[in-house]
């Protein structure tokens, strides 16, 4: 717990986090402004086609969009700080002689990652939705089958949708977490996730996979389509968290392992 | 050898989830609801989704059935309780299971005219979206 606060601490105390806050609190706006501007609309987006009729689509294209890359840099830009920071700094050697194990410490890291990747991942959806209602207003949607829905039951929907991102979200951050630590470094810390999730997505887009894409750590942030629908169907959400699940643990496992070995002296 | 058998049954024991099948009765599904809407906009209240009865079939024009692709196309056929009828659309179909339906301009025009409120609006029935359920199952 107390390496929790002292992690959360440090990361608070660090200029690329607050960006990442405020990149979170205006990109979003950003977004609605200029589409305010224009004429045109995304429509190759999910429900970029319904952004001027209802203020409840800006936040979905929003967050279809993020969860091709944004998210998975999200994670790796928080972990890898979290993590390779040490390296950088060269505090690992401080850090691993006090008086708390290094299972303490590891538990404590992941944890502040983890709570500063939803605190984001909050951030970033209240503000899509805040931007959204402020470009269109809060008349009704056209969801995924081609019926409305409107007003509470609307910013209920969105909402969720945002949260079942934190799922392949955490998965990503155990991803950043292990490449951090078996790197070393922030850089790959950083950029591997993106990286792989890039690929894991080229992968499923050649279609020649079909199911098994489902077995990806980026496949789930496409399961929030299962609720934009008048009967909603879930198989993606439960099996996306059961595949981040795994992936979770056999990074974390891995890293912990390889973190209890390392030789800091 | 053992990685190059599980690669295999996850290459082959996985077909894609992108199906005629699939595709038919979600397209029908979104296109009813596309349709009450577009008759509301011309002045027609009482026409529901369950009452259309909507019937789509779906394939690809290419060389392959199935799987994502540009070139799917679907025919849907309803009634409405005056008129029945059977359009075509050009469906764009992508790997994440959503899709993209375009109706021929001219039996649908990008804007109509709102016969409640006398404002061109978006025809509904002119483009819209949907999306499979990829899961196991």
């Amino acid at each position: 717990m107390s390496v929790l606060k002292v992690e959360l601490r440090k990361l608070a105390a660090q200029g690329p986090i607050l960006a990442l806050f405020a990149v979170c609190v205006f990109a979003p706006m950003l977004v609605a402004i200029v589409l305010g501007l224009q004429d045109g609309l995304p429509k190759d987006t999910l429900f970029g086609r319904y952004v001027k009729d209802s203020g409840f689509a800006l936040p979905l294209l929003v967050l279809g969009f993020v969860g091709l890359w944004g998210f998975p840099l999200l994670a790796g830009m928080v972990t890898g700080l979290v993590f390779a920071g040490e390296d950088a700094h060269g505090t690992w050697q401080l850090m691993l002689t006090r008086s708390r194990s290094r299972s303490q410490v590891f538990s404590g890291k992941v944890l502040a990652a983890s709570l500063t990747v939803l605190a984001l991942l909050a951030t970033c959806a209240v503000s899509s939705l805040l931007s959204g209602l402020a470009l269109s207003g809060d008349r009704s949607l056209v969801d995924l089958t081609g019926s409305s829905i409107g007003g509470r039951r609307a910013a209920l929907v969105v909402l969720t949708s945002w949260a079942t991102a934190a799922v392949p979200l955490l998965g990503f951050v155990a991803l950043s977490c292990l490449l951090s630590v078996v790197s070393g470094s922030a850089v790959i810390g950083t950029g591997g996730p993106v990286v792989l999730g890039l690929l894991m997505q080229l992968l499923a887009l050649v279609g020649s996979f079909g199911v098994a894409t489902n077995a990806f750590l980026t496949t789930p942030f496409t399961a929030w389509h299962g609720l934009l629908r008048d009967r909603v169907y879930i198989a993606p959400l439960w099996q996306g968290a059961l595949v981040c699940l795994v992936w979770s643990i056999g990074c974390l496992l891995a890293a912990r392992r390889l973190l209890l070995r390392r030789d800091v002296t | 050898m053992k990685r190059l058998a599980v690669l295999a049954f996850v290459l082959v024991g996985c077909g894609t989830p992108l199906t005629q099948r699939a595709m038919g009765p979600s397209f029908a599904h979104v296109f009813a609801g596309r349709y009450a809407a577009q008759q509301i906009t011309v002045g027609r209240t009482d026409v529901t989704v369950g009452a259309l009865n909507p019937q789509a079939s779906c394939g690809r024009t290419g060389t392959r059935p199935e799987g994502p692709g540009e070139d799917w196309t679907c025919t849907v056929t309803y009634s409405d309780g005056v008129t029945s009828g059977t359009q075509v659309f050009e469906v764009q179909v992508k790997a994440d299971g959503c899709w993209k339906a375009d109706g021929p301009p001219t039996v649908q025009a990008p804007l109509v005219l709102d016969a409640l409120s006398g404002e061109q609006v978006t025809n509904p029935l002119a483009a819209f979206d949907g999306c499979l359920d990829t899961g196991w199952h």
